[in-house]
């Protein structure tokens, strides 16, 4: 079993790596978040296996993360319609 | 709309004091009699505040001639500033001086000598600036600042005199004369007359007073102003008897009169000539005072009044005459055709130099004849006699270009003197000049001066007044053909003719320096390091290193979001172990 969290564990961490560095494509970013999901669908998962009664908290999440993939997309989209395209090399700080 | 003018009010009012005044002296004289009169105003535990006169002959003879003086003043502005739009205004302003002025006479102590001499200061810079143009402020403000030096001396001696219990300097001058603070008050006091009468340090607004109306400068500086320093050392007299100061007067008052006399042979503009003249006799009456001779100061003080009054007048009646024109150049032959004025002017010409048996000559000869009885140095002896006849060689030049050469103003003139109200108020002053001198000698002096001299001596008067004459013949000489020798001598008749490079002091010497030191500031320092430190300086570095903070602050978010999952995995991975 414990080696399934390594995995998690492993999954999430390359999922937020991805989303920090790789900064040409807004779809590259949505497809890092989407990871971050996954994975944490699985540990969450694995968590609530161990809780009797309550794996409807995986459904709730599902749910919502699905809905906030399907944001993410629709500000891709858009930032196509207005940009052309999806480069956003812009970002500072300041 | 009935132009309503305070002129005939104020003149009989002013004419009905003088001749109460008149009889007031003549039984107080007569009766050897001195009347104090006190008002209590308020009395607390040990402190009283009283307001007090003292009508003494003196100060009844003075105000007799004040109120003369300022009466037929503002008669005759009544028709010299006639085409004044106001001039309720301005006679106003005369009625202050001359309230300021009585208040001067009459006061006993120090408190309101310094209400009547401020006040004196304060009228006059109003009635100077009366014009307002540029030259009438300049003018006005080196005439008050000039006599401010010497209400400032005034002041510190009512805080000296706070040593005695109480102000009255009347009761104190006789009994405390060797006290330490009365040493201090008495060269407080001579500074103070030094100012306000011009002597030589402070001598330079005098001649650029000038620039008032000259109702104003026959009131104020022939007459009440510049004698007010002069009847402040005769009142404190017995104080200042045997001190030093009172010998630095009698040197700086000799040079004062020394050095107008010199001026006044310069000059072409007929105000400034009769101004340098009032200098001149009031360095006369300064050192006959300094010698301790306070009567006679008072003697040459009165029938100066009268006949310097009189001596403005005509000259206003002239600028008015020759068009606004005060050049003596522009003037000549007059008494062809002006024949009254021109008889007030040679009248009062004559009793400026002493001519026998007007007012001038006794008060003027007797000083002469007391100073030759006395003990003096040969300096002081020169200074008296030369300026005497020097008196004489600008009197007869101011003749020789006024009346006997020929009319320079223009091709077609328009002399029309019979403008009676002028005339008749100067020929007040005409009859008191020809006969004030020896109404007074009669009247002040119980008892008269024993003068034993050698003749040559006594002639001394006569032969400095011919030699005078002769001057003042050979240098009003305006042939075409006669040569004017100021540039071959040019430093040294610049020398002479701007009073000695003395106004420079006042003027030059207060302002420049101070401006340029200014200007030294401003350079080095308000645009200099000022800047450096606080202004430009700090504005370049706050942009400077907030540039830099800008540079540190632009990274790319990649990196800071690359530190935030670097602490994340680091946080998880020290869980995970533990």
């Amino acid at each position: 079993m414990l080696n399934m969290w390594l995995m998690i564990f492993i999954m999430f961490m390359f999922g937020n790596m991805i989303f920090v560095s790789k900064h040409k494509h807004l779809l590259i970013v949505l497809m890092s978040l989407e990871f971050i999901v996954l994975s944490i669908f699985f540990s969450l998962m694995l968590y609530l296996s161990m809780i009797e009664n309550s794996m409807f908290m995986l459904m709730v999440f599902l749910v919502f993360s699905v809905c906030e993939g399907a944001l993410g997309l629709s500000i891709l989209v858009s930032m196509i319609r207005t940009h052309g395209n999806d480069y956003f090399q812009s970002f500072n700080l300041i | 709309m009935n132009k309503f003018s305070l002129c005939y009010i104020s003149f009989f009012f002013l004419f009905f004091f003088m001749l109460i005044n008149f009889f007031m002296s003549i039984y107080f004289i007569m009766n050897q009699m001195v009347m104090f009169l006190e008002w209590e105003i308020i009395s607390l535990n040990s402190m009283n505040l009283v307001m007090s006169i003292l009508l003494d002959s003196i100060s009844l003879m003075f105000m007799m001639f004040v109120f003369l003086i300022s009466s037929s003043v503002i008669m005759y502005s009544k028709s010299y500033m006639g085409s004044e739009l106001n001039l309720n205004r301005f006679i106003i302003l005369v009625l202050l001086f001359v309230f300021s002025m009585i208040l001067l006479i009459i006061s006993p102590n120090i408190i309101s000598i310094i209400l009547g001499w401020d006040g004196l200061g304060l009228v006059s810079y109003c009635l100077v600036i009366y014009y307002q143009n540029m030259k009438s402020y300049n003018a006005g403000m080196l005439t008050v600042l000039s006599n401010r030096v010497g209400d400032v001396m005034i002041l510190m001696v009512i805080a000296w005199m706070m040593n005695y219990g109480s102000w009255n300097y009347i009761f104190y001058v006789d009994f405390m004369s060797n006290d330490w603070s009365m040493k201090i008050i008495s060269f407080m006091i001579i500074l103070a007359a030094m100012t306000k009468s011009a002597q030589i340090p402070f001598s330079s607004w005098l001649p650029a007073a000038m620039a008032a109306p000259t109702p104003v400068s026959a009131l104020v500086h022939s007459s009440t102003l510049v004698t007010a320093g002069v009847y402040l050392l005769i009142r404190f007299n017995n104080l200042l008897m045997d001190t030093l100061f009172i010998k630095m007067l009698m040197l700086l008052s000799g040079l004062t009169m020394f050095m107008a006399g010199i001026c006044a042979n310069y000059e072409y503009d007929l105000k400034k000539i009769i101004a340098l003249s009032t200098l001149s006799q009031l360095g006369l009456m300064m050192s006959i005072l300094s010698m301790g001779y306070c009567e006679l100061a008072y003697f040459h003080l009165l029938t100066h009044a009268m006949f310097k009054a009189l001596l403005f007048m005509c000259a206003g009646k002239l600028i008015h005459l020759m068009n606004d024109n005060q050049d003596i150049r522009l003037m000549g032959g007059l008494s062809l055709y002006i024949p009254l004025t021109s008889l007030c002017l040679n009248i009062s010409n004559l009793a400026l130099c002493g001519i026998p048996f007007l007012a001038g000559f006794y008060s003027k000869d007797l000083i002469l004849e007391v100073v030759s009885m006395s003990n003096l140095n040969i300096l002081v002896f020169n200074l008296y006699y030369i300026s005497t006849g020097l008196t004489m060689f600008y009197t007869i030049r101011l003749l020789m270009y006024l009346m006997v050469n020929d009319y320079n103003l223009l091709s077609i003139y328009n002399l029309f003197e019979e403008d009676y109200i002028m005339l008749k108020s100067m020929f007040i002053l005409l009859f008191m000049s020809l006969i004030s001198g020896s109404f007074l000698s009669w009247m002040i002096f119980s008892y008269p001066y024993m003068i034993y001299l050698p003749f040559n001596l006594k002639m001394m008067v006569i032969y400095v007044s011919l030699l005078g004459l002769l001057m003042g013949n050979l240098v009003s000489n305006t042939n075409i053909y006669s040569l004017n020798k100021f540039f071959l001598f040019y430093k040294l008749s610049s020398f002479l003719t701007l009073m000695w490079f003395m106004p420079m002091l006042s003027t030059f010497g207060l302002n420049y320096y101070f401006l340029k030191f200014g200007q030294k500031l401003l350079k080095n320092i308000d645009m200099g390091w000022s800047e450096l430190y606080s202004g430009q300086g700090m504005f370049k570095i706050i942009k400077y290193y907030s540039l830099i903070n800008y540079i540190y602050q632009m990274n790319n978010f990649k990196i800071y979001l690359y530190s935030f999952v670097l602490w994340m995995m680091i946080y998880i991975f020290m869980i995970l172990l533990m």
